[in-house]
């Protein structure tokens, strides 16, 4: 009967209940709401980082297939892939904080906006490498197929140089179906966020989910859930709205030949 | 001959494979004369596509020239540099490839695909550039082109596509088109109507031509020359008259026998055997294996060029002065004689 309760007053009132043991008779809405922004601050961050150096390593990749560069770099894809993120945060928080003092070993929740910035640049690093690489594979692919593909022999047989058949072609054509790829990495960010946050004792949602999950708060933890789950859903449904939006195929297939 | 705008000699490409070179050009000469129509015919894996992506300079990076020139207005083409091929791509030699399902962009609009190429002819507005896309979409066939102009590949069936990809190679206005296969990929209906806008537009802008394909039967009507292409060689040269009443060469022959037609009822000659692996190209005449009259010293020694008239060339042992007599097959020799009668 407690259960139906506790439901009941979610779906009616929408009270989600106190946290009873982080911080005791706090509604768990009021624990989030400042937690929140500075999660989606860094899973966000991490990904704006990512694209760029993804692309960038990708495009290198496969113009230099088969050569050093390439090799290199999918050396580097297969480590940062397989290793999870949380073991990158503790490397860098020892090495690039501890022993060199490049940054500092935890978060700052000062005012002094550079060194804020500064406390976030190892942990959004740490996030980050794994969808770099995974960009970066998913390009390589891509343009690798592309290149050869016949209508960059068109594109070159029209008397277009082999720079402009590249990047008015194969590069645009790799660029389209990208977003199905970042969008649902979004998620995996949020993820290995929840271990980084606490490693770097950042204030967000991972790091206080943790926390309420083994201290068994679970009305917060419960909201924490409420909380990524929501956020999956919508970058599932972004996907599904913007491969209609970018493949031609796709939005205008309904009308063939109309 | 002055009249020759392009002129390939004594090419031979190789390919750097796995299992070895492949072999897949092996010392290919032929000339192409202004305003006429080469064909150049051959089966699957003869060296066709090699011998024109030479001529376009796109060959892959695992192919090497290991002889031969081509000479257009006075160049040798295989010695341009990627910058120089600029001009001479799409701007004097324009390519039509096999899949038009394949050789276009599928993500970009039509109209774009075919205003990327005009606008390499010079600066020209937005407008301007629709304008002469639409009336190049026109002179191909394309209906309804300025509505077409905004839409995808997808959007049209493969014999448009084709059309379209015609549109692309004249943008420019080339002098030279060459088509790979271009009906190989079409239904027969459409490759009718495919060959007639080809023939129509050499008519109309004057084109010089070289046409691929594996089947004779499409070159017919619109070669005025005929190259028979086999392992990589160019075994038989001459006039369409002369390739289709006189073939001298067994491959060509064992080509004309199997070539599909209304009239006869007897099962289709299918030519025995495989193609030889072009790794370990075979030492005498490449077509011996596979020809029942093979003489000794096919697959010995490889044959020289027998000069039958002045237009038309074999390299068979069969037309050495000592050679004995081979009679045509029965069923070849009744089909010549009722081409001859249609012809006439
Ligand atoms: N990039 C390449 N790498 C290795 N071998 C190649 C390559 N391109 C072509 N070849 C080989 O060269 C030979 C000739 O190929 P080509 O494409 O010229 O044949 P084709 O006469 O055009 O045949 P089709 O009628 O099938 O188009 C084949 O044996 C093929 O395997
Ligand atoms: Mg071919």
């Amino acid at each position: 009967m407690q259960y139906f309760y506790f439901w009941r007053n979610i779906i009616v009132d929408g009270d989600w209940g106190v946290s009873v043991k982080i911080e005791p008779s706090v509604p768990v809405f009021q624990v989030l709401r400042n937690r929140i922004p500075v999660t989606m601050a860094l899973n966000i961050a991490s990904l704006l980082v990512s694209i760029p150096l993804g692309i960038i390593t990708g495009t290198l990749a496969a113009l230099k297939k088969s050569k050093l560069p390439d090799h290199v770099l999918s050396l580097m894809v297969v480590l940062f892939i397989s290793v999870p993120s949380f073991v990158f945060a503790s490397l860098l928080q020892y090495f690039a904080a501890g022993q060199f003092g490049w940054f500092p070993v935890v978060f700052q929740n000062t005012t002094d906006m550079a060194v804020k910035i500064s406390s976030m640049v190892l942990p959004v690093l740490a996030l980050a490498l794994h969808p770099i690489a995974s960009i970066c594979r998913y390009l390589r692919g891509e343009l690798i197929e592309t290149l050869s593909s016949e209508f960059m022999l068109l594109a070159r047989t029209k008397g277009l140089s082999h720079y402009k058949a590249i990047v008015c072609h194969a590069f645009r054509n790799s660029m389209v179906p990208m977003a199905n790829v970042v969008i649902p990495m979004f998620t995996h960010i949020m993820g290995g966020s929840l271990v980084v946050e606490k490693i770097f004792s950042i204030p967000g949602v991972g790091g206080i989910m943790t926390n309420a999950v083994s201290v068994n708060d679970h009305s917060l933890t419960m909201a924490a859930l409420i909380f990524y789950s929501a956020i999956s859903l919508f970058t599932i449904l972004l996907v599904d709205i913007s491969y209609g939006i970018i493949d031609p195929r796709v939005r205008l297939g309904g009308k063939k030949n109309g | 001959m002055s009249d020759v705008i392009l002129s390939v000699d004594n090419l031979a490409v190789s390919f750097r494979s796995d299992n070895g070179m492949v072999r897949a050009v092996r010392g290919v000469s032929f000339d192409l004369k202004r305003g006429e129509t080469v064909a150049i015919v051959g089966e699957s894996g003869s060296g066709k596509s090699v011998t024109i992506k030479s001529i376009m300079g796109i060959l892959t990076k695992n192919a090497v020239i290991d002889s031969g020139t081509i000479t257009y207005d006075g160049m040798d083409l295989l010695k341009l540099s990627e910058k120089e091929y600029h001009h001479i791509r799409g701007a004097k030699i324009g390519l039509i490839f096999q899949d038009p399902l394949s050789a276009l962009n599928p993500l970009m609009k039509i109209g774009h695909q075919i205003t990327e190429a005009l606008r390499l002819n010079g600066p020209i507005s937005k407008e301007e550039a629709r304008q002469r896309a639409v009336e190049l979409m026109d002179s191909v066939g394309i209906p309804d082109a300025q509505r077409r102009f905004d839409q995808y590949p997808f959007q049209f069936s493969g014999g448009m596509r084709q059309r379209v990809v015609i549109a692309i190679a004249l943008a420019r206005d080339p002098e030279i088109l060459i088509c790979d296969e271009p009906t190989t990929a079409l239904d027969v209906t459409v490759q009718a109507k495919i060959l007639d806008l080809i023939g129509e537009i050499k008519a109309k802008r004057n084109l010089s031509i070289i046409f691929i394909t594996h089947d004779l039967g499409v070159v017919a009507s619109i070669a005025d020359r005929i190259n028979v292409m086999y392992a990589g060689k160019i075994v038989e040269t001459g006039t369409t008259e002369e390739i289709f009443f006189d073939p001298r060469h067994p491959y060509t022959q064992a080509l004309l026998a199997s070539m599909p037609d209304l009239e006869t009822s007897e099962k289709l000659a299918s030519i025995p055997g495989v193609p030889p692996n072009m790794i370990y190209p075979p030492k005498g005449d490449a077509f011996a294996a596979r020809n029942p009259n093979a003489l000794k010293i096919d697959f010995e020694r490889e044959p020289p060029f027998f000069k039958i008239s002045d237009t038309h060339y074999a390299a068979t042992w069969t037309l050495h002065p000592y050679a004995p007599k081979i009679e045509m097959p029965g069923v070849l020799k009744e089909r010549i004689e009722r081409m001859r009668r249609n012809h006439a």
